[in-house]
């Protein structure tokens, strides 16, 4: 028989696609599937398939605490995400500029992002610490009223855990759009100067939009942050004070573990989902369309 | 009298030692019964999951595995720290048709589902025939009953609703051990007006479950505690004496320092050890860390449960052995019920773990003096009562407990509003 070898080259593509389409099908997709089925069903510690409607639902949202976190998800997105990729552009600005000693800047910019984020909420947990913290070295230093008690305080508290998220991450964000930089051509800069171009102007209309890729990119990492946001709080706060720095992954792991309330869980990681796929949506849409624009 | 002297590492050494020598003594009793006979020298195999690590746990630990060893049984050891990440394991491989012989939950309500989905063995007749209804107390082994069959073996015990005092600094603001809340309270304030922080309680939200349940009993009062933890009644919640223990929960939280919110209960065990603070709340667990810090009862450190005419809250472990998937399972599902519900075996458990001797006819005589004294609560029906854990499903722990820590949070919950969180808790699920 004869095949044309482009085929042939196709038909092993397919061939070796076959398994991850399957396990992401299977295991992906159709536990996505199977824990939105249970979300409509009474289950408690294990799954059983007794129709509940949308009890779990209306249990979930008369629920305070996941109001609560679904609120210091919002809080924490609005702040953590634009600070990041301000303050990892400027880094990464100013490292471009070809600074002196760029490498060991680069070292100690990305260093936090290397340690874990339960490392992370530890060490701020006692940096904050209002009796053994910063505070007390303030005291110590002769600063005798100092008194720095976010950490323990509701209203509060989930900013201290917005901090060390952006200290964690910002390193990162820096790594992804220096490498974005880097790609930006040098007639571009010596157009730039030429021109007689402020350099905030320059970098807010010219740079930032060719280098749209590595943005998205360090967009795209830190909402999966946002989203994932579970350890940093656990080692911080624990949640707390009471539930005032509660977030949705938090939840859903308490009850569906500990709780045995796994139909509510699921519903709470329905919900998520949903929460995460009417953002992520029209965001993919958007680039779809504006790369068909480019074409 | 202390247990935790400087004898014990090497009587754990020497332990090992003769454990090691055993394993390997078996290990090769059976290799060569294998290649002599090679029939019916079948290795009786128990793995047995539980979240027992730290040092005294793991002593409790290898006490257990040893009798096991004796009896001619192999233990399989998987340890896994934290109490959710074991319990959820093992209801993964009992789920999945690959259960182990044995497995460690906290005494109470979690098995139930299991019990209901025909997943757990039935362990009455066990019982009967060891008599464990003249061996343990009654409020321990109800809590593992289900339409009255025995689900669950009680393995290790606590009492929950202690407080714990520095010494010296009560003699140094001039205070006996308190014995009654306005004795607290005054102990309280002296400690405040000498420069020292009161009150370091523990921050983590099941933590402060625990203080809520030990102030319950100890100003509502017995018939109230047991009206909301056995019957969940609403109604008794919404009366006027639960709603006095919590005007003295709330005086309490008004004590507690700055750095309370979130602290671990070892912190904050710490901060009494170290006199920064006068006193602390949490259960005979903590008698562990000030022992282990070279500290004497009596001496260093004071240990009192507030009105104690009402009674302690006891609290503690199970074993529960999924139904077995053969005749070898049921063998060794046997003898591991055989050393667990041995007399000495378990004294010499409770001992190396720092937990009260659950059996009766244990000899108590090595016990600390804190020890000793929640010993004889807990022997006594009359003095003991169930944790909220033990009668509460998780669902509804989970509720009462998001309720408290809301309350225990400045600027959360009025008491009003608490005492409705909770009623409404009581039905969750």
């Amino acid at each position: 028989m004869f095949v044309r070898s482009p085929s042939s080259s196709r038909l092993q593509a397919v061939l070796t696609l076959v398994p991850v389409a399957f396990v992401v099908l299977s295991v992906y997709v159709g536990g996505v599937l199977w824990a939105a089925g249970i979300s409509f069903t009474r289950s408690s510690m294990l799954p059983n398939y007794r129709f509940a409607g949308f009890a779990q639902y209306i249990n979930l949202f008369s629920n305070a605490r996941w109001q609560v976190s679904l609120g210091n998800m919002a809080l924490f997105a609005a702040i953590f995400i634009p600070a990041t990729l301000l303050i990892g552009y400027s880094m990464a600005a100013m490292i471009n500029r070809g600074v002196r000693g760029e490498n060991a800047l680069r070292t100690i910019y990305l260093y936090p992002f290397a340690m874990s984020f339960i490392v992370t909420g530890l060490v701020w947990r006692w940096l904050l610490d209002p009796n053994f913290g910063i505070a007390d070295v303030a005291r110590k230093l002769g600063f005798e009223n100092a008194s720095f008690n976010w950490i323990v305080n509701a209203d509060m508290a989930i900013f201290t855990i917005i901090i060390a998220a952006i200290w964690h991450s910002s390193g990162l964000v820096m790594v992804v759009l220096l490498a974005g930089l880097r790609g930006v051509d040098d007639d571009l800069w010596k157009a730039i100067r030429i021109e007689g171009i402020p350099a905030w102007k320059a970098h807010l209309f010219i740079i930032m939009p060719s280098i749209g890729a590595s943005i998205a990119t360090a967009l795209v990492l830190m909402s999966l942050t946002v989203v994932r946001l579970f350890d940093v709080v656990v080692a911080m706060t624990g949640g707390g004070p009471g539930i005032a720095t509660d977030v949705p992954a938090k939840f859903i792991i308490d009850h569906m573990f500990e709780r045995q309330q796994v139909g509510l869980a699921s519903a709470a990681a329905t919900t998520l989902l949903l929460l995460v796929l009417v953002v992520a949506v029209p965001l993919l849409y958007l680039k779809d369309r504006r790369k068909g624009a480019a074409r | 009298m202390e247990y935790r002297g400087d004898s014990l590492p090497a009587g754990i050494q020497e332990e090992e030692q003769t454990l090691i020598s055993k394993l390997l003594l078996a290990a090769t009793a059976a290799t060569a019964l294998c290649f002599a006979a090679s029939a019916n020298a079948e290795d009786i195999k128990a793995e047995v999951i539980h979240q027992w690590t730290s040092a005294a746990e793991s002593a409790g630990v290898k006490v257990l595995a040893r009798k096991f060893t004796e009896l001619g049984g192999t233990w399989v050891d998987n340890a896994i720290s934290g109490g959710p990440n074991a319990r959820s394991t093992a209801v993964n491989r009992v789920v999945g048709g690959n259960p182990p012989a044995a497995m460690l939950f906290n005494t109470g309500a979690q098995f139930v589902e299991l019990q209901d989905n025909g997943l757990l063995r039935d362990l009455t007749e066990t019982a009967k025939a060891d008599g464990w209804q003249n061996k343990m107390p009654a409020a321990l082994l109800n809590s593992g009953i289900v339409d009255g069959e025995i689900w669950a073996l009680p393995i290790s015990g606590n009492g929950a609703n202690w407080f714990w005092f520095n010494k010296p600094i009560l003699d140094k603001i001039g205070v006996a051990k308190p014995k009654n809340w306005d004795e607290v309270f005054a102990a309280l304030d002296k400690a405040k007006a000498a420069g020292l922080a009161p009150f370091a309680p523990s921050g983590e939200p099941r933590w402060q479950r625990l203080m809520f349940n030990a102030v319950v009993l100890g100003v509502a009062g017995r018939e109230t505690y047991d009206a909301v933890i056995y019957k969940r009644d609403a109604s008794a919640v919404r009366g006027e004496k639960f709603k006095a223990a919590v005007k003295v929960f709330g005086r309490l939280r008004d004590y507690a320092d700055a750095g309370a919110p979130g602290r671990s209960w070892p912190d904050s065990t710490n901060l009494v050890i170290s006199g920064k603070a006068l006193m602390t709340q949490g259960g005979t667990w903590l008698n562990g860390a000030f022992a282990a810090a070279g500290k004497t009862a009596g001496t260093d450190y004071e240990c009192a449960i507030i009105n104690p005419e009402q009674g302690m809250v006891i609290s503690g472990d199970v074993f529960l052995f999924p139904e077995p998937k053969n005749a070898a399972m049921t063998k060794a599902q046997d003898l591991l019920l055989k050393a667990f519900a041995d007399v000495p075996t378990q004294t010499a458990f409770a001992v190396a773990n720092g937990t009260i001797p659950i059996l009766k006819g244990a000899d108590t005589s090595k016990l600390n003096p804190c020890i000793a004294e929640a010993s004889r609560f807990f022997n006594d029906a009359k003095l003991s009562t169930g944790s909220d854990q033990m009668m509460f499903t998780p669902a509804i722990v989970g509720a009462v407990e998001d309720a408290i820590t809301r309350f225990s949070t400045k600027g959360g919950l009025t008491a009003e509003q608490f005492i409705e969180a909770y009623a409404k808790g009581l039905s969750a699920s």
